[in-house]
Formats: C-alpha cells, structure tokens, sequence
C-alpha cells in the first residue's frame, strides 16, 4: 500500500520539475524514490494487511511480486538516460506515466475485489497506451498506440462485463464472497456465471498476450519506442499474470472443471502459435514479442498447476523472463542505435567489436531458449515438475516440444554476433554508452542462474 | 572430497582461463589443471579398486538455493569414464599446435566442456544429469563453430539442434519418471531404481531414452549430424566428440536404459538390434570407399559405437561388461587415430587418401605408432579393442546366433579398410604433398605414449577393469 503512494507521489514530484524545466533533477529522484518503494514495499513482509473493506490485500504474494515489478522498473530507468540520449526535453511526462503505470501494476497484484482489478488494468493500460505513442513523429509508434487502444479497450470491456455478469450471478464483487459463493453453490453453478468467468478469462488472456488474444502483441511491441516495449513486455505481463493468478487462486480453484480445460488449449495454443511465429522472423524486435507471447503460455500453465507450489513458481518464472527480456531489449536497443535497423543482420560480427555486449545477448538467449544451467532452465524445469504433479504431462510435452523449437530463434542472434563476419570494423559508437549497464544485466542474470530455489521459495 | 575436486577445479580453471591474455600461457595452465585432474581421478579410482564394490559419495544439499539437489555418486562404472575424460582431455589440450594461435577461449572452453563431462558421469541425480548433459553442448557447439572448416557454422547449428531435440525427449522421460516415484517425488537415480515398472510403462520410457542415446551415440538412422560435425570440427574438437561424448549416450544406455527397462530390452531386442547391426554394416561399407581420411575414421567410429551398442544391449552379462570395456578402449582409441590424422594434415595439408603415400619410409616412428593404433582398432589380439569387442560377440552370440555371425563379420570389414588405408598412405610411392615428411618430434611422441601404454595395458591385463566392474553389472 504505502509502496503505492510512494510511487505515485515520486510520479507527481518528477511531474513538477518537469514543468519547471529541472531536467537534471528528474533522474535521480527516480533512483532515489523507486528503491525507496521497495523498501516500503517489503516492510509490510509475513504481516498480510487488508485495506478498505478487503479491497487492497497485502500478503506475501503482493509484495515479493510488487518487488519484482519495482525492480524490473527501477531496471528499465536504468537505460533510460541512454536511451533518450539525444532527446533536449525534460521528458517528465513519460518518466511519470511509467510510474503512474507501475501503480496500476502494483493495484494488480494486490487486488481483493475485482472493481481494485480493474482499476488497476485500467491504471496500467491507459498509461501504456499514451508511452505507445510516446514517440511522435514516428508513424509506426502512433499506429502501434492506435490498434494497442482500440483492442485493449475492447478487452476492457469484455473483462467488465464478465465482472458485471460475476456481481449478478454472486451478488459480491469481493474474491472471499464469491469463494464462498461457489462452495455453497458448486453442484449447479448458474450460467451467467460460468460466462462471466469466462470473459474475464478472456480480458487477462488479452493483457497477457495469450493466443488466440495475441494479434496485438507483434505489431505494437514492435511500433512502441523499446525501452517502453520492454516495460511491457516486462511489468505488463507479470503484473497482469500476478492478477490472474491471484483472481483463480482465491477464488476459483475450487470449480476448475469451469476454466481448466479453455487455459489449458489457451496455453497450448499460446505456446506453439509464439514458437513457430517467432521462427519467421528477421526481425529482432518481432521475434523478441513472439517470445513474449510464447513464454506467456508457459507462465499459463503455472496458473493451470495452481495447486503446490505453484505461486513460487510463478515468481521464479516472471523474474527469469523479465530479466533475460530486459537484456536482450538492451543489447537490442545499442544495435538499433548504431545500425538503425533491428534486423537480425545488424547483429552480424558484434561480438568482434563487443564481446561484452555479445556475451551478455548471449546468455539472455540461453536463459530465455531455458538451456542448462542458466535460470530460464530451472524456471522451466520447476513449472513442468508441478505442472506434472497435477496431472498435465501431455501439456509439458507440448510444452517441451515449443522450447525444442524455440532453441533455434534463440540462437539465430547468437551465430550472427559470433560467426558471421559483418561489414563495418570499427566498435560501435553506442556500446560506450550501454556496456556497463547490459555487463550489470549479464552478472545479474548469472547470480539469479545459482539461486533459483532461494526465489521459489519466497512465497 | 574428490567429486568436489573434479568438479570445481576444471570449472574456475575455465573461469580463470576465459580471462586469459596469451594464448600460449592458457594452454599451459590448461594442461596443467588437466593432468592434475588426471591424478585425482587416479587416486578415485585407486580406492574404489581396493574397496570392489565401494562408491564415492557427494551429498551437498543446497536445494533451497539452487533448486536441485546435489547429489553426486561416482562407482565402477563413473570412474571408468571419469579416468577416460580425464586420461584424453591432456592429450587433447597439449595437441593444439602453436601455428594454430588458439585464443584463451578456445582452452576454457574444453575446460568448461571436461566440468559438464565429469558431472554427466558422476551425477547421481536426474536434472543434474540432465543439466550437465545440456552443458556439455555449449562448449563445443562454440568450438565447432567458430575454430571449424567450412560451413562449420551451419553444420553446428544442425548437430545442436539434433542433438537438444534428442535430449528434450530424455527430459520427457525424466518428468514422466518423476511422476512415477513415490510422494515425495524424487530425482535421485537410487528411487528410479526402486521402482517396479509395468511393461506398458517400460515401452514409452525406452523410446524416448532410446531416441536421446540414439542421437547422441549416434546409431543409425540418427548419424546424418555426425561425419558432418567430426569433419567441420576442428581436430580437438572432433577428438573430444568422438572420444568422450558419444560416450554419454552410451553411459546414458548403461545408467538408465538397462535398469530401468529391463524387460522391454530383453523382449524388444529383436526389434532394434538388426538395425543397429546395419548402421555397423553401412559405416564399415562406406569407410571402405572413403576418399578422405577424416571422414573415413568419422564412418569407422559409427561402425564402432553400433558394436558397443549391440553388446550393451545384447541383454547379457559378457556383452555389457565387453561393452563398458570397449567404450573406454574406443575412446583412447579413436582419439589415437585423430592425432595421427593431425600430424598428417599438419605436414601435408591434405587428407585425401589418394594424395598420401611413402610416408613409412621416411618416418619410422610415426609410422609404428600408427600401426599400433590401426591394429589396436582392427581389435587384434593383446591389443584393448580385442577384450571389448570379443566380450560383446560372446555376449552376442548367447543371445542370438545369426546376429552375432553377422556381427563378427564386420570385424573383417574393418581389417579391410583400415589395412587399405594404412597400406595407401604409409607405403607406396611418395606423392608431391608427402615429399616433406619428417618423423614425430618428441612432444608428439610423448602425446602418443598415454594411449599406446592404455591400449597395451588394457590389452594384456584388461581383468582389473572387469574385476571393477563386476559388483555393478548384474
């Protein structure tokens, strides 16, 4: 909760200086003023607070996913300087509408009543929207802000309406009144209600970027500046999965004969569709949001194990993805900068120049391809095993056969950067700028490779 | 203590090494890490021959941080190829020639690649296993590409993928194998072990451990990686593909394809074993026909491994003891031959078969050691490959008497292309690319005297490797 206020009061601060032309102060209260969160955010740790009327809870699940999502964030302002190098403004408008998307995030994760959900996706999608677009003389970035809106908005709707169809069919929009509702009423459970779940299932496999909701995700992570795409790949989809998983957790998992079997095609659709798209590719960026949409599926089927241990899972899961995802964008965003192409040939012969950067990109690869023993293994290995324990053995197998394809998408950058000689000889200009913080990335990456059970077990 | 050892040291060695400023320095340290590695392993497998039936232990349980549990367990059968991986990777390491100007990364890559090899033989945990079998691509994926011959590149990315598709299907069987253990599930080879398993259980379980080990071997139909791979590699490359890595396919075989799916080998047999006869007929075929001499020995291997095969799964005692045998004969072995293809391309530039020839006259001490080396893979008498291969067709022959006589028939397949090859090259009339020849120098005498004295030694006295492996094999 205070983790919320001190980032929105950050948002308004930063907003200020902006209006006040102090471009050299905005930064740094960002770097003070997200840790600071952080920490906020983890003092509430084992004491499950309650807010409102059931409306904001704050357990263990909110704040070590409420942590990641700080992180993530404070991660992404890290390549902001460098990434908007050359920009003159202040730029306070997009630092604080990042933040102000980060609380609904936060909202998301927390949430004990789905009126707090969808605030909390509203909160995070209107911002996103207008980041989409942030660069304005780009027509790719405005059409990707426009089809974002326009389709976000509808699966808005959709998940407003199952909420409404919910309230009608329980009475409540509160998670601890409709469990209760569905345990008194589990042998004839109303239609309104099945469809109403339905819908919202609908409405979150849209904001996760699940076939057959994914159309978007291609064409705007691909249009948005980078640096915003990689929020939301990042913040976006984890958020967005905390919800979910908290929104079948408390208040389903007892009548998953009703939603089991539609995740369970969502995941395995999700994970084939994101595996062979990402194959076609030449564009790194593209291949990039077909990833995205293919490690979606695979964060589904933690949603379909719910039972065990299945939250730490998750949790491993998010913070693998995220990481690896953050550095690739990086690496990706100092290509672009220098060849102003993201096509999967301007990564040719990078690792003469900058082995650092091509060591980092590569170990992002690995993670992400799940190959021992980077983390993207352990976390891919944890989520089979409990996917396992509930019985689902023919969905780790396709599971496992979608990570056999990804392999090579994952290595196609890797053999450019090392075995493909390129034109130019000279170092890029750009890795000056970005090569201590992909190194911190990369370093990051291994630490979190020899830790993985210290994560799961978090909550 | 020693499993600790063999693990780390190699590990910070390649660590240290990916640091490394002169390439020159690295391969030193390299060798030296690497035969201190070789001592150690020696004094592992002292003690397990005087206590028969002991096994070395590693329980580090560290699974709330790394979310595997460290269990390590090294008996008879690990420490044979253990020593094996040990015993080569020196060889391999010193080699590497000083024109070739290998960077630092090219030493702490084999270095990385000898940690992922040892933990394969040593872990005695499924994910474990199964992390360090994955491991073990990397290195030499990035050796194969980027010190590799032409179209390496491709050729690399087509044996990677090969060979992670294979062991994606172990990864299934590793999984479904979980759900069948007793709650709370376990990974740990000893409650695989433990399990009783239906025969309808034992028939998916064998297809897709088969299929990983098939691959990796490779058997045939899965070998179209492999004569690419041995001949884009470069040569250490190769040596440590052929030499130590099949091998994980065929230890996978030994470790988890026998115990766990006894009856489906003992039934299926039938089934399976005619076609890995015919891979060893077609390589044997082929390599007949070979004009050049780096794919010819890639064929042979094929033909080899098929053996081993065959006596591993021939569901006797003496065809998997002889296997286990041949597998470390084959190994040094293989190795052998690939050092002697490299001094030969080092001085001519050639390996076509057609453009050798005089070479024994004018190299006399080459010329003994690579006799050696071809009888000791024809499997003549007091030489390693005899005990291995003859152990395999008895095992062969109690099982099945046609695929035995069939079997015993490649052996004269292989007296013809090896004598042919080592008649065309060594004898005859010098061509313009032998003119030149000089004899071994004595640093590339010395590289040879491991292997001629394992070849010997296992040749003469093999019954301290069969004593070893008696208590396991059963």
């Amino acid at each position: 909760m205070y983790a919320i206020i001190t980032i929105s009061i950050v948002a308004i601060i930063v907003l200020f200086f902006g209006a006040f032309g102090k471009k050299k102060m905005i930064l740094p209260i960002i770097y003070v003023g997200l840790p600071l969160a952080f920490i906020v955010n983890l003092m509430g740790w084992n004491q499950s607070i309650h807010y409102f009327n059931e409306m904001y809870i704050d357990d263990n699940f909110t704040i070590a996913f409420n942590g990641i999502l700080i992180f993530i964030t404070l991660l992404i302002f890290v390549f902001a300087p460098v990434y908007y190098k050359s920009v003159k403004r202040p730029l306070e408008d997009i630092y604080a509408l990042i933040l102000f998307s980060l609380v609904g995030g936060l909202m998301m994760t927390a949430f004990g009543n789905l009126v707090m959900l969808f605030l909390g996706i509203e909160t995070l999608s209107l911002s996103l929207y207008l980041l989409a677009g942030s660069k304005k003389s780009d027509p790719h970035s405005n059409e990707a802000a426009m089809k974002y809106f326009l389709t976000g908005s509808f699966a808005s709707g959709f998940l407003l309406f199952g909420i409404a169809l919910l309230y009608g069919a329980c009475g409540s929009f509160n998670l601890e009144d409709i469990k209760l509702y569905v345990m008194q009423n589990q042998a004839n459970i109303p239609a309104m209600f099945t469809i109403g779940l339905f819908l919202i299932a609908v409405g979150l496999a849209f904001k996760v970027g699940a076939a057959p909701f994914h159309f978007w995700i291609p064409d705007v992570y691909e249009g948005s500046p980078t640096l915003i795409t990689t929020y939301m790949a990042t913040v976006g989809k984890v958020a967005a999965f905390a919800a979910f998983f908290r929104l079948i957790n408390s208040s389903f998992g007892e009548v998953d004969f009703l939603w089991k079997t539609s995740l369970i095609v969502f995941a395995a659709a999700t994970i084939l569709i994101g595996n062979f798209s990402a194959l076609y590719q030449d564009s790194v960026k593209r291949m990039l949001a077909y990833s995205g949409v293919a490690h979606a599926g695979y964060m589904l089927i933690a949603i379909i194990a719910l039972k065990g241990n299945a939250a730490g899972v998750l949790l491993l899961y998010s913070v693998s993805y995220s990481i690896a995802t953050i550095t690739a964008f990086a690496v990706l965003m100092m290509v672009r900068k220098e060849t102003g192409s993201f096509s999967i040939k301007s990564f040719n012969g990078l690792a003469k120049h900058n082995p650092t950067v091509a060591f980092a990109m590569t170990i992002a690869m690995l993670s992400l391809a799940g190959i021992p023993p980077m983390i993207g293994f352990s976390a891919k290995y944890q989520l089979f095993v409990s996917a396992i324990e509930q019985g689902q053995l023919p969905l780790v197998i396709i599971a496992i056969i979608g990570s056999m394809v990804s392999v090579y998408y994952y290595l196609r950058p890797v053999v450019a950067m090392y075995f493909t000689r390129s034109m130019e000889s000279t170092p890029f200009e750009a890795a000056k700028l970005y090569k201590k913080q992909i190194l911190v990335m990369a370093i990051l990456l291994i630490i979190l490779s020899f830790i993985p059970g210290l994560i799961i077990q978090l909550i | 203590m020693i499993i600790a050892l063999l693990l780390i040291l190699p590990l910070f060695a390649s660590l240290f090494l990916f640091t490394g400023k002169t390439g020159q320095q690295s391969k030193n340290f390299a060798l030296l890490a690497s035969l201190v590695l070789f001592a150690i392993s020696l004094i592992g497998g002292y003690e397990l021959i005087v206590t028969p039936g002991k096994a070395l232990f590693s329980n580090v349980d560290l699974e709330s941080i790394f979310g595997v549990n460290l269990m390590f367990k090294i008996d008879a059968i690990s420490i044979i190829f253990v020593i094996l991986t040990t015993l080569l990777v020196p060889i391999i390491i010193a080699s590497t020639d000083k024109k070739e100007h290998r960077t630092p990364h090219f030493y702490a890559l084999i270095m990385l690649m000898q940690t992922a090899l040892i933990g394969v033989f040593a872990a005695s945990d499924m994910i474990l296993f199964y992390i360090f079998w994955e491991l073990s691509l990397i290195p030499i994926f990035f050796i194969t590409a980027r010190w590799g011959g032409e179209n390496a590149r491709k050729i690399s990315i087509k044996f990677l993928i090969y060979t992670v598709v294979g062991s994606f299907f172990m990864l299934i069987a590793i999984l479904y194998l979980y759900t069948l253990t007793p709650t709370p599930h376990s990974f740990s080879f000893d409650s695989f072990y433990q399990l009783k398993l239906s025969y309808s259980q034992q028939i998916p379980l064998f297809l897709a451990f088969f299929l990983a080990f098939a691959i990796k071997i490779p058997l045939f139909p899965f070998h179209s990686w492999q004569v690419e791979t041995y001949n884009a590699s470069p040569v250490q490359g190769t040596m440590l593909l052929a030499g130590i890595m099949l091998k994980m396919g065929l230890y996978g075989i030994v470790r988890f394809l026998l115990p766990l799916c006894t009856d489906v080998v003992a039934n299926g047999s039938l089934i399976f074993l005619p076609l890995i006869l015919f891979g060893v007929i077609y390589g044997a075929v082929i390599a007949i026909s070979q004009p050049h001499l780096k794919k010819l020995i890639a064929f042979a291997s094929l033909s080899h491994v098929g053996i081993i095969a065959l006596g591993l799964l021939s569901n006797s005692r003496y065809g998997i003891e002889g296997g286990i045998l041949q597998m470390f004969s084959h190994g040094v072995n293989v190795v052998g031959f690939f050092l002697c293809y490299y001094m030969i391309v080092k001085r001519t530039k050639t390996d076509k078969i057609s453009e050798l020839g005089g070479i024994a006259s004018m190299a006399p001490r080459f010329a003994t050691i690579f006799m050696i080396i071809v009888l000791a893979n024809v499997a003549l008498p007091l030489t390693n490959s005899f005990v291995g291969e003859f152990l395999i067709l008895l095992g062969l022959f109690t099982y099945n008497k046609i695929l035995a006589i069939i079997a015993g028939l490649t052996i004269i397949l292989v007296a013809v292309y090896m004598l042919k090859m080592y008649q065309k090259i060594m004898y005859g009339e010098k061509k313009a690319s032998t003119e030149n020849f000089t004899d071994l120098t004595f640093n590339e005498t010395m590289l040879f005297v491991p292997i001629i004295i394992a070849i010997f030694a296992v040749g003469i006295y093999p019954s301290f490797v069969l004593q070893l492996l008696q208590g396991v094999v059963k």
